[in-house]
This record gives C-alpha cells, structure tokens and sequence, in this order.
C-alpha cells in the first residue's frame, strides 16, 4: 500500500500531486485557515479577501487631514459634522505577503530504511521528505487561499529547483506538482552546512515575507548563520523541525556499524542505555540550539514527529502554535 | 622445565583457530541511519578515546590469545626446578665412621673431614627456609635419632656441632634405611647425606626426592697397622708388626715400638711401602714391658689406626681344680697344655677361700655335682670357668647313654674346636643331657652333641657329653688339643688380659668373684683429635646392680685397663683391653660411594679432588632442588587475566 492510497490524499490530477496533495477534507479544513505573518508586511498588490472578512479587514490605523485629492469616500463625515474639519480616515492597508516554502530534499530528508530513497511510491507516511512536502502543501495551499503569494524552493547541496510566487488558488496545482517534483531524486546527496545551499546568493527572497524552512536540521553547522541570513532578509522565518519517529526515539540495540545516508560512512557503535541516553542527550542539545537561535531572531520553531498524523499536525498544533490561523 | 605432558601441546592448535575466528568474525551487522550527526555528538566521548578503541580489539585478541597458551601450557603440565618453599622434611644423615676423622684433603693437616662436612651441612641447614623441619640421624653401630622434625635452627646446629666420630663398626644402611623410612612418600623431602663416601650400604635402595650428598675427606692415603703380636721371652720379647699401605703413591715413615709408660721408642724401623703393599716387620729383643705401642709416623690422613698395642701373653700358666676320677690321658693333656693341676676327690675336699683363691679353673670329670651341694662348692663353681666331662657311669641328672647312630661328625667354629676334626675317631657313648642356659653344641657326632661350649655369667662354660674312656679320642692326636684349647679358653677368661676389641663393640669378661665395682681406665689412646680425656669410666652394671658382665669396649681406640675392686676397694685384678678402630674403615678404596645404591656412585675420585679445595664439596646432584607445580601460578595468572579482558571489554562497550 503505498502513500498515495491513504486516506486525506488523493490524486484528482492523474499523478500529478498524488503523493503530495492533501485529501479533501484536509484541503477543506485548511482552507480557512491563513498563513499568520507577524508585523505588517506590505506587499506590492492588494489583498483581495472577500465576503464577509470585508468589514474586520479594514483596520482603522489613524486620521489626516484631508488634502484636496484624497478620496472624499474615506472623509470622516461624523468629525467633519462636530469639528467642521476635514479629515481623512485611515486604515491599515493589507496586502498580500509571500510565503516561500525551503524545502530539504537532501539524501537524509528522503532516508527511510529499507525503502529507495529513488522511489518515492513506496515511502511510508513518516518518511520525512514526503512529509515535509505534505506540509508545505498544506501551508501553501493556506496561503494562496488567504490571498498571500506561495513560493518553493528545494534544496539539498544547493538550491535545486524554484516555483516562482504564484497566487491564487488556481495556483495550488502548480504548488503540488512542484513538491511532488521535489519528491524525484535530488542531483547532490546534501551538504554538512546549511550555509552551502542557502547563503547562496539568490537563494533567499529579495522582498520581506514569511519563510518556511522545512528540513531535519541534520547539519554540523550553518544552521545559525542561516537563520541570521533570513533575518537579515527581512524574512519571518517558520522553522519546521521534521524528524522521523527513529530520529527522536531509536529502535536501535547491539553492536552497530552505523552508514551514513549522506556520506555513507560506517560507524561501529555498541548501543546501549548509556548510547541512547547519550544520544537523547545529544539531540536535546540539538534542538535546545535551533529553537533558542529561532526565538533571539524572533522566529517560530516548530518541532514536527512524522509519526503524527498529517492532520493533527496541521490542522491542531500548527493552529495551536499559531502558524495557520483562522482569519480575523 | 619439565613436562609431564608434553602431547598436550597439540591444544595449541586453539591459538591459530581463535587467531581465524577473529579474523572471519562476524562484522557488525550494517545499519543506514539518516545522518551521523547525532550519534557523532554522542559518542563524543569515545571518538575522544579513539586511540584506545582501535587498540581494544587488538588488545582482547592479544589477551585471549594469552589466556589460551596459558591454558596449553598449563595441560603440559610443567614443572620448574625451584627451592621448594613447602614444609618437606629434610633428614640429614651424617656419617660419622671413623674414616670421617682423616683429613679433609691431603696434607691439610686442619679440619677432618667430618668436621668439614658438619660445617657445609650446617651452612647448608641455615639456608633452608624455617618452615622446613629437619631430622638428623648419626650412624653408628646403631643408627642415632639425634633431632626429628626440629626447625629450630639454633638446636639443629649445636646438635650438628656435638657430633663425634665413631670407632667402631658403622651401620650406615640403617642409618639410611631409617632416613628412608623418614622421607619416603613425602612430597619434596630431601636426604642429604654428610660422607666421605667410605660408606657400606649397598642394601639400601633411597627413594628420596632429592638426596645431596656433602661428600669428605676422599683424598689422602692411609698407611695401617693390621696387626702387632707380642712374644714374650724369658728375658726380652720378640714383636711382629704388619703394615699395609692404602693409596695411590708410595708412603714413607718411621715404625717406632715404644715400651708402657715410655716416651722413646725401644726400637725404630724405617719403611717405604708401596701401594697396596704388606708388609711384616720382626723385632728381637725388646726390652720386658707390661705392653708395648706400635707406633706409625708417617704423613697419612687417617690416624686412628697408625697405633696399635700388644701386650704378652700371660706368662703364668693357670691352675685347675680336677674333681673327679684320676684320668691318665687327661692329666697328661692338660700338663701338656701348661696347666697346673690339683687333684681333688669332692668326697674329701672341701674347698676354702685359701685353697679357691690359687684355683683358675675346674674340670668335673664326671663327678656327681649332687654331692658338690656345699656352699663352698657352689661358690666355687659359680665363680671359676668350669669344663665338665660327663661320663655313662655317673651322668648329669636326666642325662642319658645312647650310642651315635654312625660316625659323621659336625664341628662348629669355636676357639675350642679350631684344630679339631674328630675324624676316625669312635665314641661308644654319648650321654645326653640338659648342658644348661646359654650354652650351645659346638662338636656333633653321630647326630648327637659331644661337645657345648658357652658362658654362664660370662665365665666360659665347656661340656664335653663323653667319657674319653668310652672313644678312642685319648688315642688321637685331636685330644691333646682340645685339652690345651679348652685350657686356653677356660683359663684365659679367668687370668691374662681382655685381648683386642673394637671400639664402641660389646665383649663378654669374666667378672672376678668378689667384685662389686669395676672400671675401664684409659692408658692410652691412638693419636686421634678427639681422644676422650675421661681417664676412667665406670663400667656398666646390669639390672640387679652386680658389674655386667658384658661390656660396652671404649669408644676411642686405645689402650685400656679394666680395673676390678672388691667390697673393700681393693683391686681384685687389672687386665689390658687393645681397643682399635673397625680395620674396615682403614680401608682406602678407591672409589668412594662404591657399593651403594647412591647417586654419585662410581664418581672419579680425581675429579672430587680437583674440585673444591676444602673437600667439602657439595657433590649434589640436579636433584637438591625439587620441581615446582607451576600449574597452580598459570591458574592465578589466567583468573588475572579474565579480570583484565573483562577490564577491556567493560571500557569499550562504556558506550
């Protein structure tokens, strides 16, 4: 059985998006929901929400004293009636915002044991590449409802593939058939820095936005340069933590030579108590580093377990974290 | 090293099949993991160890491979040569023959070989760990237990130092079998044995664990008086001195006859012997003396027998009461023994402390002893040697006359029978009696004793079972001689002197009657170092408090004079005792330990005379140490180790 089969996806395309778009329901429930982006960002275009989001979209920011040319629609008559003054109503202007998705396609992002790392059909559901891209499906899809512009970018050694911003939500097809795109095999296994693909030049937006980071977080160093790179690219950074249920908890006993999927290095390790609690240990301290750099930054770190269901995931705790929110 | 089971070293073949397993050894089983990062944080630690984890393998195969040559050798089953550290006994046995009194080696003059081997024993003795119990056994005429199982070191040398040599006949195989008997079955026990080497122990078989032997004095030669004969004269004496000479090289000296009490010789001779040479040497006309010492000067090792004493014969004929018939054949004998005989009918004579005290000796021919039932008599009898002729007419109470079935006769060897053979000679009848305690056939004729020789409380005893008047006998040549035998016998016990004995030997003396006290008193002794100066010893008595009739002879050769006294202190007789060493140990053979079932045997003497100069040498063989089990130190050694593997394997497997 493979990934596609289960239930929340489905392939209405053919086999476009089939692995990575969400099922019905699931588009269902996220549809209401939109990307949160903190402060005011501006975009260069409108926002165009409708129905009945009109009246609490526009935020009343200040008043101004009306110049000839303004539009006399937005003259405060109730002030003008008790002062006999002219004045301009203000209001927060919204505008879209870009929400690019990064998304790790590098060997250990595809690495599940015992399956091809070439063959995405046959990865189970907490394969972590599949569901990072799941995700940001989801994530995506939320935003190109809410009138955001999405955008992707894969990477492993280096930046591998790009969906330029796209908005509307005719554009969610597009946003699938890139991540499932993304799913195929990666030119270069991955890199040991994250600086190496993402400090790249172009690699990051040229405009302030929301960014996505989807990835394992399995990098010797560059991750806080990278997130330094982000803030100082006016980004608001998503730090999605995605670690498969061996990662967080290892099943593993005895004595071991450990190959790495990326290198392919051997390691012998005797695993014991005492290895587990190290490594629990060591993975702790891991992610006590990402998550203290993201909150210095002003970012969200998001630690996901790909042994949760897809759902719950997106649609509670990410609701809960505060990532995809209903609409005011 | 020794392997007591070498064949197992086939076991070995484990080495090289433990060397393959890990070589072919199962590879960790393979595992993808998505990255190494983590674990690399993780087993920070033992990548900061790095060095030693590379080594780890490297180390356990290197201690398994210990381990399993351990165990291979230990199934050999080796034995290392050490000082054995066990409480083994240890029994010395020293010989202290009289041979041991020779000088350690030639011209050394100093020590005696005895004196050399205590010392190397003792030194030897210091050496030993305290655990170890020691035994010292002196042999002698009968092995002495002078210390068992002491580990006092202090005992054990001044027991070594109190040890003198001994004269006369030594048992060393006793000795030897008793230390035997003392270390046989027991794990470790050594026998060392202190000699010269001169030793006669071929019957003993020593199954000790390790013997040493602390050999003596093999060198030198020995020149020998074997024997000194005194003639007495009418007015000077005549002396016969026989020399032998032992050893490898001629010997040269002076024969010096010295007079008693005298300082200057009364005559000298010059002598140059070969080896192996004997010789007599004749002197005329030597001044009259109670005795006289042969004396050799001459540069040999062993001195208790470079003097030997003689004295004359008794000159005064003894006396003999004859009680019974008048027999022709018999007086005529015995006078022609030289005996003095008084006639006496036990009808009319009663004899008295006057007519007993001229009386050396009785014959009884055929006399009724029922009617000798006085006091007088009885006294008499029990204090005189007595020859007792039975006869058919009045024979001894129980006896009885039959007559010999043929004519075979059977002579025991006696001073008696020496020169007799009885041969042609017809007895008619023999009388066949109780001849009383002690006293033993010495002639058989016909199936029946004719003749019984022995001694009742040490004076010698004689029966002869016939009436000569009943054989031919006073017809032949034998008879005279037995009377002039039986005269000697009988009447020397009673006058004369002791004669010669070995020292530390037993003789039987005929007691004085009247004595109650009796001592030997030293006149003078060879020249030997360790002369006793005890100038009298009281002689020893028996249970019932009377002067024992058998006597123990002095231990140091010599001259001696047993002194009786009577209840009054006043000397009843003084005769002369010659006391010489055992002649066998005069003896220089020429390979020491010959004869004996000892290791060493048949070592060339030249070789120990080369070796160490003081002649103690230490003639042990690879056997003084005893093999060592080293199987127990292997066990130990594993068990370290397991512990050290374990250490290994518990520091690499920390992660």
């Amino acid at each position: 059985m493979s990934a596609a089969d289960r239930a929340g996806h489905s392939a209405p395309e053919g086999n476009k998006g089939k692995l990575v778009r969400p099922g019905e329901s699931l588009l269902r429930g996220v549809e209401r929901l939109a990307v949160a982006a903190s402060g005011r960002t501006r975009g260069t275009q409108q926002g165009k929400r409708r129905s009945g989001a009109l009246g609490s979209s526009l935020e009343f920011a200040d008043y101004r004293a009306y110049v000839p040319g303004d539009d006399i629609r937005r003259l405060d008559w109730n002030v003008y009636g008790r002062t006999g003054r002219a004045y301009i109503r203000q209001y927060w202007d919204e505008q879209e915002t870009d929400v690019t998705f990064y998304l790790d396609v590098s060997r250990s992002m595809r690495f599940e044991p015992g399956k091809p790392e070439t063959n995405p059909d046959t990865w189970s559901d907490t394969n972590k590449l599949l569901y990072a891209a799941r995700i940001a499906a989801c994530a995506g899809y939320a935003a190109l409802c809410g009138d955001d512009r999405a955008a992707a970018v894969r990477f492993a050694g280096s930046v591998e593939g790009r969906l330029h911003p796209a908005r509307g939500r005719g554009a969610a097809h597009r946003l699938f058939e890139f991540l499932e795109q993304s799913l195929g095999p990666a030119a270069d296994p991955g890199a040991e820095d994250l600086r190496v693909p993402l400090a790249a030049p172009g690699a990051l937006p040229p405009w302030p936005g929301v960014s996505w980071l989807l990835t394992d977080g399995l990098y010797a160093s560059g991750i806080e340069e990278t997130l330094k790179a982000f803030a100082s690219a006016r980004q608001h950074l998503v730090f999605v933590h995605v670690l498969a249920p061996d990662e967080w908890r290892p099943a593993l006993r005895g004595e071991l030579r450990l190959i790495d999927a990326e290198t392919e290095a051997a390691k012998d390790v005797a695993v014991h108590e005492n290895a587990l609690r190290a490594y629990d240990e060591a993975l702790k301290e891991h992610v006590r580093a990402i998550r203290r750099r993201c909150m210095e930054l002003g970012f969200v770190y998001f630690a996901v377990d790909t042994s949760v269901p897809l759902e719950e995931t997106v649609l509670v705790r990410m609701a809960r974290h505060g990532l995809l929110q209903r609409p005011r | 090293m020794l392997f007591q089971s070498a064949a197992s070293a086939v076991f070995a073949l484990a080495l090289p099949a433990i060397l393959l397993m890990y070589l072919l050894r199962r590879r960790y089983p393979e595992t993808e993991i998505a990255s190494h990062l983590l674990w690399r944080r993780a087993l920070r630690e033992q990548e900061a160890n790095r060095p030693w984890q590379r080594l780890r393998r490297t180390l356990l195969l290197l201690l398994q491979l210990i381990a399993a040559a351990c165990l291979v050798f230990a199934l050999m089953r080796p034995h290392v040569m050490g000082q054995a550290s066990s409480a083994a006994p240890v029994v010395i046995v020293v010989d202290r023959s009289a041979s041991m009194t020779a000088a350690a080696s030639r011209g050394s003059g100093e020590a005696d070989a005895l004196g050399e081997a205590l010392q190397a024993v003792a030194a030897a003795a210091e050496e030993l760990p305290s655990s170890r119990p020691v035994t010292l056994i002196a042999a002698g005429g009968e092995p002495e237990l002078i210390l068992q199982d002491e580990t006092d070191r202090r005992k054990i040398r001044r027991a070594l130092e109190a040890i003198g040599p001994h004269y006369g006949r030594t048992d060393e195989e006793a000795a030897l079998t008793l230390a035997d008997a003392l270390v046989r079955n027991k794990e470790g026990a050594e026998l060392w044995l202190a000699t010269d080497g001169r030793i006669r122990a071929g019957g003993a078989t020593v199954e000790a664990s390790a013997i040493r032997l602390f050999a003596a004095g093999r060198d030198g030669a020995n020149t020998s008086v074997a024997a000194f004969g005194l003639q007495a004269g009418a007015e000077s004496h005549a002396a016969a001195v026989t020399l032998i000479h032992y050893g490898a090289r001629p010997a040269e000296g002076t024969l010096a006859l010295v007079p008693a009490g005298g300082k200057a010789p009364a005559a000298e001779r010059t002598f140059r012997l070969e080896p192996g040479e004997q010789r007599v040497f004749s002197f005329e006309g030597l001044p009259a003396a109670d005795y006289y010492r042969a004396d050799l000067r001459t540069a040999d090792d062993y001195a208790a027998d470079n003097a030997a004493f003689a004295f004359p014969a008794a000159a005064s004929a003894s006396r003999v009461l004859l009680v019974g018939e008048r027999s022709l054949f018999l007086t005529a004998a015995l006078e022609l023994a030289g005996v003095d005989i008084v006639q006496a009918d036990p009808d009319r004579f009663e004899p008295d402390d006057e007519s007993a005290a001229g009386i050396d000796w009785i014959v009884l021919y055929g006399a009724d002893e029922r009617k000798l039932d006085s006091a007088a008599w009885r006294s008499l009898l029990a204090s005189r040697p007595v020859w007792r002729i039975w006869t058919a007419s009045s024979p001894p109470r129980g006896g009885t006359a039959t007559e010999p079935a043929d004519n075979r006769v059977d002579i025991r060897p006696h001073p008696v029978t020496a020169h007799i053979t009885l041969a042609d000679t017809h007895i008619a009848r023999i009388v066949q009696a109780d001849p009383g305690p002690g006293m033993e056939p010495v002639a058989v004729y016909g199936g029946v004793p004719v003749l019984y020789a022995g001694a009742a409380d040490g004076r010698p005893q004689l029966v002869l079972a016939f009436d000569p008047a009943d054989s031919d006998l006073p017809l032949r040549p034998d008879f005279p001689i037995l009377a002039a035998q039986a005269a000697e016998w009988l009447g020397g016990a009673a006058g004369g002197h002791l004669g010669r004995a070995e020292a530390g030997s037993r003789i039987e003396i005929g007691i004085r009657s009247g004595t109650v006290r009796a001592v030997w008193e030293t006149l003078e002794t060879a020249p030997v170092r360790t002369a006793s100066a005890s100038a009298a010893v009281e002689a020893e008595r028996n249970a019932d408090g009377a002067v024992s009739a058998v006597q123990t002879v002095p231990g140091v050769p010599g001259l001696y004079r047993f002194v009786e006294y009577d209840a009054a202190d006043r000397v009843l007789g003084a005769r002369l005792l010659a006391v010489h060493a055992a002649e066998a140990e005069g003896m220089w053979t020429d390979e020491p330990l010959s004869g004996t079932g000892l290791p060493g045997t048949g070592r060339e003497t030249g070789d120990a005379a080369s070796g160490t100069p003081d002649g103690a040498e230490e003639a042990a063989s690879g056997q003084s140490d005893a093999w060592i089990d080293l199987v127990p130190y292997i066990a130990v050694l594993l068990l370290l180790l397991l512990a050290a593997e374990w250490e290994v394997y518990r520091r690499g497997a920390a992660f």
